[in-house]
């Protein structure tokens, strides 16, 4: 176990270097097309995600990797596009999404833990009113099927194949219009195309060692369980919902069944995810003081504070009604054509729209 | 001539783009007529990105130097 969480901690801890040196903002890859028509940080994930097809599904045919889907991968539902609409709108408010602002507070901006903590809230919210929120995650289920191979009846491994091809082509045609050479002034700036082929590499770590790619939003809301237990005890009585254990799978790695749900307790859940999460805030904290950049910084407008709060409670709500967070579902998800992702995707597109049309106004 | 300072270190992303385009906007026909230098103080790392870019396509030269834990953009005509 011990050996699982160096080697899981640091390989996030790089992966917290590479994203702050590379700049690289999942939330900014979205935003940035509908405020500044700016598509490089997109490509950029485009390319992790046509790496991430590749790898995921050799690895699984050499048995490295023995469970495709992962686990937690659920059927398509209403919530994952609600889910991903509201996600959207938060990750544009707070500027950060769930891993952009771990590896921003590892620069020492305050604003980004209080988009932290508007997460944790989002998550308790999404406890309190679980009945109601789940109410519209099972409005409407699309199919029983977990994957687009799988409803197109296509074999999975020609279907993908295709896919890799198409987004090939489509890399090299972006290769030689030099749209990877991306400049910055930024000391120890790595260009994000470099860093999405070391991120890919990171999130296939991540499937070897824990099961599953890169995830962290079922800690946070454990998190947010432990704050509300301090208030109310007896909170596994009154909340059903913290006592089920949505997780439960063979960890090829560690060689045992690892389980896990929302309780605050150390559970399969923190096993697979704590090691991810303080790696990569302390990735980039090693690299923000090798740079002389960290400083912890208090001044920003107040404004500025309620939209990165209240873009945090709508992360948080978003991920859970989604069934995942934007790195769960476009690093994890659609590498591996999953439904959920797919319509999670679409939403986040919708919902980064609306959120960049709100900041461009109020910012 | 003359200098306008705005430090927008701390702020939420991508705040230090938007702020930056609205100040050049704002002070363009100075800018222009190499009346005003602005200075943009930032410690948003993609800014020193997105902001040179920006006043490229703009037509306004830049330098930028990196003082402690924050860089400075100084915006000016040629």
């Amino acid at each position: 176990m011990l050996i699982y969480f160096i080697l899981l901690f640091f390989s996030n801890f790089f992966l917290g270097i590479i994203m702050h040196r590379s700049d690289f903002c999942l939330a900014g890859a979205f935003r940035d097309i509908w405020l500044f028509k700016r598509f490089t940080y997109l490509k950029a994930t485009f390319v992790i995600i046509f790496f991430n097809l590749v790898l995921f599904q050799c690895f699984y045919s050499f048995g490295i990797l023995n469970l495709l889907p992962y686990p937690l991968v659920g059927k398509p539902n209403f919530g994952n596009i609600f889910g991903g609409v509201i996600f959207g709108i938060g990750m544009v408010l707070s500027g950060g999404c769930v891993i952009g602002v771990l590896y921003k507070m590892g620069m020492g901006a305050v604003i980004y833990f209080v988009a932290f903590l508007g997460i944790i809230l989002g998550s308790i919210i999404y406890i309190i009113f679980f009945k109601f929120f789940n109410a519209i995650k099972v409005f409407f289920v699309y199919s029983d099927y977990l994957t687009l191979d799988r409803i197109l009846n296509i074999n999975p491994i020609f279907f993908k194949s295709l896919i890799s091809i198409f987004m090939l082509v489509i890399i090299i045609k972006w290769f030689k219009q030099n749209d990877f050479k991306v400049k910055s002034f930024a000391f120890g700036f790595i260009n994000p195309f470099k860093a999405a082929i070391i991120i890919s590499i990171g999130s296939l770590v991540s499937y070897i060692l824990a099961g599953m790619p890169l995830g962290v939003t079922t800690t946070y809301t454990k998190l947010g369980v432990y704050f509300m237990k301090i208030f109310v005890p007896n909170l596994n009585e009154k909340l059903e919902i913290i006592n089920k254990l949505p997780l439960n799978y063979y960890n090829n790695f560690l060689g045992k069944v690892l389980k896990g749900g929302y309780d605050a307790k150390f559970d399969g859940v923190v096993i697979v995810q704590l090691p991810v999460i303080l790696g990569i805030f302390f990735g980039s904290l090693a690299s923000s003081i090798s740079l002389k950049e960290f400083k912890i910084n208090f001044k920003a407008p107040l404004k500025h504070y309620i939209f990165a709060f209240i873009g945090g409670i709508l992360m948080g709500i978003g991920a859970r009604v989604g069934s995942g967070c934007n790195v769960w579902h476009v690093l994890g998800g659609l590498s591996i054509l999953a439904n959920n992702a797919i319509l999670f995707v679409i939403g986040l597109f919708a919902g980064s729209y609306i959120g960049a049309v709100i900041i461009k106004k109020e910012l | 001539m003359k200098i306008l300072t705005f430090n927008l270190k701390g702020q939420v992303c991508p705040s230090t783009l938007l702020q930056t385009l609205k100040h050049v906007n704002h002070h363009k026909t100075e800018l222009k007529k190499r009346e005003m230098q602005l200075i943009i103080i930032t410690d948003h790392r993609d800014a020193l990105n997105t902001i040179p870019d920006a006043l490229e396509k703009m037509g306004f030269s830049f330098k930028i130097e990196k003082v402690s834990y924050y860089y400075q953009i100084h915006i000016y005509k040629e």
